[in-house]
């Protein structure tokens, strides 16, 4: 596609129609100044060719002029595969969008709106996008062959068709045209099969009919498993029922064997049964004869033994009869030093009694004593106390008599004294003070201060006048006087103070006897030695009371007084001779040793008393005792006569023993009955017994278990029949069948997508290697082009086959690749112009193609530019190149180019 | 004695080599058996021998079992059956099927024990297993026998090869069991071992590869003692042809095409081919039309080539397509498709995979622009 001329109207800066055109086939400069409109008409181009007129929202908003309310509008006019089109586009207002085809000199409208926006799209195999203005990734082609603003470097292509239209473009090269369709239906025939992202076999409704094949061939073979599974149950039904049979005849057989034992050991049991009857009934024979022998043979051995214990105890009644006498003989022994020790006992208790009695009265005399003395004592302590209380009232009376102040009351009043006469002291000084000490009499009257009035003068007799503030006096014939102190506010403070100290002096000595204060000191010394005086007494009197007071002391006193009389009361004997008491009471200890040594000899007779008493008891018991066993004796002796009489009856000893002789022969011959049928039953090894219930158990075991295996093949043999009648085998047939035509068509199926995948994949190798060859040699060009553009050869331009990005510039086998960003800014933008040329050429092999390079090779020095402008004269021969620059000269002198002055298009406008 | 002698019906075969014609195969051996019955009534014998196999399992649909003893109850006179290794007396077999007990001259023989037959005296082998290693002939003794003693056994005869041979019947075992006739089942080809053991071979064929096989045996006996005559009557109903066809020159393949255009009677054929060889590209046409006539024209047909490769030679059909990738692609492919190529090969091309990627490329280019 190459463009013929483009009008712009209502859009951004051009609100009035501007038409830029025809362009040259070849090289197109358009010049003008910065804002002049370049990039604005290449905006146009893109819209009016790539966008769709319904385009709203304010990327579109902006197209129009600032300010303005009109329809941005574009025409292009160019040519694409050797016809020529016209392309309308109205934005925003009455959006419209119209494409035209030149057909015998005149445009005739090809499609319109939509329709047009996507057949202009699909001519540079651009997209549209989803929503808005295109961006240079929906570009298409463009996206090689136009450079935006400024930027020569490619785009990310990786993900755009971009790539796949280069290659495609090459391929055009390598392949012979006649066999484009064959790779078409290759590759149908390969995608049927295969996915496109994956190269994996396609599934769900996409599906080859392998799939299908698969699929049923899946379902077959588990129909089929499950009738092998009912054939190998048919088996193994088969096996059990055999099994089954078999056991089932084994365990009849069993059974007839276990019943003929049965039988035979029931005989042997009845035989054992009849013996062992036998047995017994001897045996019980036995027994009896043996018990009955027994019996009398212990009657015998009783009577035996009752007539023998009879006698001893006869004897032992004969020895406790001729005991008796002595056992109470004793007895009164006992009883008579028992009473003699209780007597001894009772004289003792009298003479401790009076030795008691004889110590009350020492004590009684002792206490006495004690209390008298007390009495005495305490007398005189309390007339010690008496006689210190009262020099200490004597002192305390002196005191109260003086009527002196206190000393606390003292020392304030001696504050307020004093504080009376600094305050008078100071007010004097303030004030106007005059001493006059006349020399001669006088008369002075005073106008003005204290003392007031006239008075006279006389020498030898100074006199003091006061005055505050001032003091005025006359002399007569010597004149008037005026003095004065300078005004002062603390005067009248310090007669307050005065005041105060005057009123507190008062209101202190209130009372006392005098306000001379020397004379209140001396009432107050004298008061004070009064009252260390009571003092002094006081700790006399403590001194002597100690703990006590004088009424407890009197108290105590009379307490022992009262005590003392109350034992005269019962000892009035003593009051007529005090010494009694004092001489009993010093006998105390003695009374008190011989009371001690009275209750120690009555201590000894109580032992001696218990001790007898003790003996005689044991004498009781044992009389008591023999008593006992003599009636014990007596009464066995009455029994043993009644069991002899009950054994012996009416049967005399000579008839008893021919008795037990008798029995003897019997029980003899019956123990030799037992003896003969036990050796018969131990002819037999055991009972039979056990073993004939043992032989049941088994009968009645093998019968169950024979009827449990007979139901087991029961339940079989209907299982095998339900199985046969289903006939599994028939029914397996169709489906083997099925399966074994299935593989087969299978595995042709998948020969043939192994084949298909082969002979695609091998096609698609050779292609890419095919393509791989040619993109060589646009990078050999992309190189030429760089190098001539440096002026000397600066490295291999190597593409990336994916992106067609530039990956690197090889300098040299020996030495390391050159990334990019190694580069000049200007070297950078060569490069790129470089890898756009190449490419240009590329997809200008079908036709020419418009190549814009809006502002760009700014950082080009002008001695590389001038190579450019020959590079680009000889792409004009093959490309249609737009150029948009803001310096004329810098292009001026590209051969045959055509130059656009936009300034002056607009000003001509 | 005139007896018919017949075994190995095989009724209710698997038939999965012959695709979905195996319900017809089937229904032919049950066809082949009323032809059979037809065959003893026509030929007026005394009786009846079916020498085992008579069904292909004990577990085929009960349905069959009555429509065979339907069949052989066509017959005027009695019929002797022994269960064979596929339809052994066991439990669940087909011969506890009530159908047996419900025509008179049926007559199931599970147990070895002789029987009284017209004109002489029988000595049945009924197997009881499928697989055993017992002689079923070794309790025969006919020997003091004065009437016409017929065995009727069900087993490999000693001296056939056979990989894992089942039933071993001994080769002299008529001679030495006395036996006037030996009547066999188990090999499916009629085979006259000696003047007096002999297998009737199946009523019907059961497959490709089979020879002599769809008779049974009319045989007549005059006296004790005396020499058989055996005349085998064809009953089969189906042809089961198999050709093994190499490929050298061009042309060949429209050779086998047109022989397989001669066969007449195609309603009654199955036919397997297979190719093996070379051929040129350009009698891919050829191939293509013996499969469609294979399937489209027989009873059940198979056309396998995969021994059949394009001719390594014959790279002409490449060379047109001029240089470019789908040439280098063909030449390739070539160079795979070569079982003794060398080289490296791709990740599954294998020689047959590459052959037939050499025929769809060749096909791709046949079909032309489209």
């Amino acid at each position: 596609m190459i463009l013929r001329a483009i009008q712009v109207e209502g859009w951004r800066r051009f609100a009035d129609p501007v038409t830029v055109g025809p362009l040259a086939p070849g090289v197109n400069v358009l010049f003008g100044l910065n804002g002049a409109g370049k990039s604005t008409l290449v905006e146009a181009i893109v819209r009016g060719l790539l966008d769709n007129h319904l385009t709203t929202g304010d990327p579109a908003e902006a197209l129009r002029p600032w300010g303005r309310d009109l329809a941005p509008r574009v025409t292009i006019e160019f040519e694409h595969e050797g016809h020529r089109y016209r392309v309308e586009k109205q934005f925003l207002v009455s959006p419209r969008s119209e494409l035209c085809r030149e057909e015998d000199g005149q445009f005739k409208r090809l499609a319109e709106s939509r329709g047009a926006d996507k057949q202009v799209r699909e001519m540079l195999g651009a997209e549209p996008p989803s929503r808005g203005l295109s961006e240079v990734k929906h570009w298409g082609l463009a996206q090689v062959l136009w450079a935006p603003q400024g930027s020569l470097a490619l785009p990310d292509l990786a993900d755009t068709s971009v790539p796949a239209a280069v290659h495609a473009a090459l391929d055009v090269q390598v392949s012979d045209r006649s066999t484009g369709p064959v790779h078409a239906k290759l590759s149908a025939a390969y995608h049927a099969i295969f996915t496109r992202k994956e190269g994996k076999r396609r599934t769900g409704a996409n599906a080859p009919p392998l799939a299908g094949l698969e699929t049923e061939l899946s379902e077959k073979c588990r129909q089929r498993d499950a009738l092998d599974a009912q054939l190998e149950m048919l088996d193994a039904e088969r096996v059990q029922i055999e099994t089954l049979g078999r056991r089932r005849d084994a365990l009849a057989r069993e059974e007839e064997k276990k019943k003929a034992e049965l039988a035979e050991a029931s005989r042997r049991a009845g035989e054992y049964k009849d013996l062992k009857s036998k047995c017994d009934v001897e045996k019980a024979k036995f027994e009896k004869a043996a018990l009955q022998y027994g019996a009398l043979k212990q009657t015998v051995d009783e009577i035996a033994k009752r007539r023998e214990g009879l006698g001893e105890d006869q004897k032992a009644l004969k020895r406790h009869e001729d005991a008796a006498p002595g056992r109470a003989d004793e007895l009164w022994r006992r009883d008579a030093a028992l009473a003699e020790a209780k007597s001894r006992l009772d004289a003792l208790g009298a003479r401790r009694d009076e030795r008691r009695k004889a110590i009350q009265e020492v004590e009684l005399a002792a206490r006495f004593v004690a209390q008298r003395k007390q009495r005495d004592d305490l007398d005189r302590l309390l007339a010690r106390a008496e006689e210190a209380i009262g020099q200490r009232d004597e002192h305390a009376g002196r005191l109260a008599a003086l009527a002196a102040p206190d000393a606390p009351r003292f020392r304030e009043i001696q504050a307020a004294h004093a504080r009376g006469e600094r305050a008078r002291q100071r007010l004097d000084a303030a004030g106007v003070r005059v001493v006059i000490e006349p020399e001669r009499e006088c008369e002075i009257e005073v106008t003005e201060g204290t003392p007031p009035g006239a008075r006279p003068l006389r020498p030898g007799e100074p006199i003091t006048f006061l005055g505050d503030p001032s003091l005025a006096f006359r002399l007569p014939g010597v004149g008037a006087f005026r003095a004065s102190r300078p005004v002062d506010a603390s005067i009248d403070s310090l007669r307050s103070e005065l005041d105060e100290a005057e009123k507190q002096f008062l209101r202190l000595t209130e009372g006392l006897p005098t306000r001379d204060v020397a004379a209140l000191k001396r009432l107050r010394d004298q008061a004070d030695e009064a009252e260390r005086d009571r003092r002094d007494a006081q700790s006399k009197l403590d001194g002597i009371l100690g703990q006590w007071t004088v009424e407890k002391l009197r108290a105590e006193r009379d307490e022992a007084d009262d005590a003392a009389s109350a034992i005269l009361i019962e000892r009035p004997d003593w009051a007529d001779s005090p010494d009694e008491p004092t001489r009993l009471a010093g006998q105390i200890e003695q009374a008190r040793a011989a009371v001690e040594a009275v209750e120690s000899e009555l201590h000894a007779a109580r032992d001696a008393r218990d001790q007898e008493a003790a003996s005689r008891n044991d004498a009781q018991r044992a009389h008591e005792q023999h008593d006992r066993e003599m009636q014990a004796i007596r009464e066995r002796i009455a029994k043993t006569d009644r069991e002899l009489a009950e054994l012996t009856g009416d049967v005399d000893d000579a008839n008893r023993k021919s008795d037990l002789d008798q029995l003897a022969l019997t029980w003899n011959a019956a123990k030799a009955q037992s003896e003969t049928a036990q050796r018969q039953l131990e002819q037999f090894d055991e009972d039979p017994a056990p073993r004939v219930q043992l032989l049941s158990d088994d009968l009645e075991k093998l019968r169950r278990e024979r009827s449990e295996v007979e139901q087991e093949l029961g339940v079989a043999q209907g299982s095998l029949k339900s199985l046969v009648a289903a006939a599994p085998y028939s029914a397996l047939n169709p489906i083997v069948e099925r399966i074994d035509r299935l593989q087969r068509e299978i595995a042709a199926e998948r020969l043939r997508h192994d084949a298909i995948r082969l002979l695609f994949q091998t096609v698609e190798q050779c292609r890419a290697e095919a393509v791989e060859s040619v993109l060589a040699p646009v990078q050999c060009r992309a190189t030429e082009l760089f190098a001539r553009i440096a002026g000397r050869r600066l490295g291999e331009v190597r593409l990336d086959d994916r992106s067609l990005a530039v990956e690197r510039l090889a300098i040299d086998p020996v030495e390391r690749p050159v990334e990019l960003n190694e580069l000049s800014g200007g070297e950078n933008e060569q490069v790129h112009l470089a890898v756009r040329l190449a490419l240009a050429e590329v997809l200008a092999q079908e036709q020419r193609q418009l190549v814009v390079l809006d502002d760009v090779l700014t950082a080009t020095d002008p001695e590389r530019l001038a190579r450019i402008r020959e590079i680009l004269a000889e792409a004009g021969q093959r490309l249609q190149i737009l150029v948009l620059t803001c310096d004329r000269d810098r292009f001026e002198s590209v051969p045959s180019a055509k130059f656009f002055d936009l300034g002056e298009i607009t000003a001509r406008r | 004695m005139r007896l018919l002698h017949t075994a190995d019906w095989q009724i209710g075969m698997r038939a999965k080599h012959v695709g979905p014609r195996a319900e017809r195969v089937r229904a032919e051996r049950l066809a082949a058996a009323r032809r059979a019955i037809d065959a003893a009534n026509g030929q007026a014998v005394d009786f009846v021998l079916v020498a085992g196999d008579t069904f292909e399992d004990n577990a085929v649909d009960r349905v069959l079992v009555q429509q065979v003893a339907d069949v052989l109850a066509g017959f005027a006179g009695p019929v002797y059956l022994i269960p064979g290794n596929h339809d052994p007396a066991e439990a669940g077999s087909v011969w506890d099927h009530p159908a047996w007990a419900a025509h008179a001259n049926l007559h199931v023989l599970a147990r070895p024990e002789p029987v009284d037959v017209p004109g002489g005296v029988l000595y049945p082998c009924p197997l009881h297993a499928k697989h055993s290693m017992d002689d079923p002939t070794r309790w025969i003794d006919a020997t003091g026998e004065a009437r016409i003693a017929i065995g009727l056994a069900h087993g490999h005869l000693e001296g056939i090869p056979q990989d894992q041979p089942e039933h071993p019947i001994a080769r002299d075992a008529a001679t030495r069991a006395g036996l006037d006739y030996l009547a066999l089942g188990h090999w499916h080809s009629f085979k006259q071992m000696d003047t007096r053991t002999v297998y009737s071979g199946t009523h019907e064929p059961t497959g490709f590869g089979e020879r002599d096989s769809g008779n049974v045996l009319v045989v007549e006996i005059d006296r004790r003692g005396a020499t058989p005559r055996i005349e085998p009557i064809h009953t089969g109903g189906l042809e089961w042809l198999s050709w093994q066809e190499s490929i050298r020159e061009a042309g060949e393949l429209a050779q086998v095409r047109q022989r397989i255009e001669k066969i007449v009677d195609h309603e009654r054929t199955l036919l397997e081919i297979v190719l093996s060889g070379v051929f040129p590209a350009a009698d891919r046409g050829e191939l293509a039309r013996i499969e469609e006539l294979v399937a489209a024209r027989f009873v059940a047909g198979r056309v396998d080539a995969t021994a059949l490769r394009l001719a390594p030679e014959d790279g002409a059909w490449a060379e047109a397509l001029g240089a470019g990738p789908l040439r280098e692609a063909a030449r390739r492919l070539a160079e795979w498709a070569d079982p003794d190529f060398a080289g490296p090969r791709p990740e599954g091309a294998t020689p047959e995979v590459a052959q037939r990627a050499r025929l769809e490329l060749f096909a791709l280019l046949d079909e032309g622009p489209q």
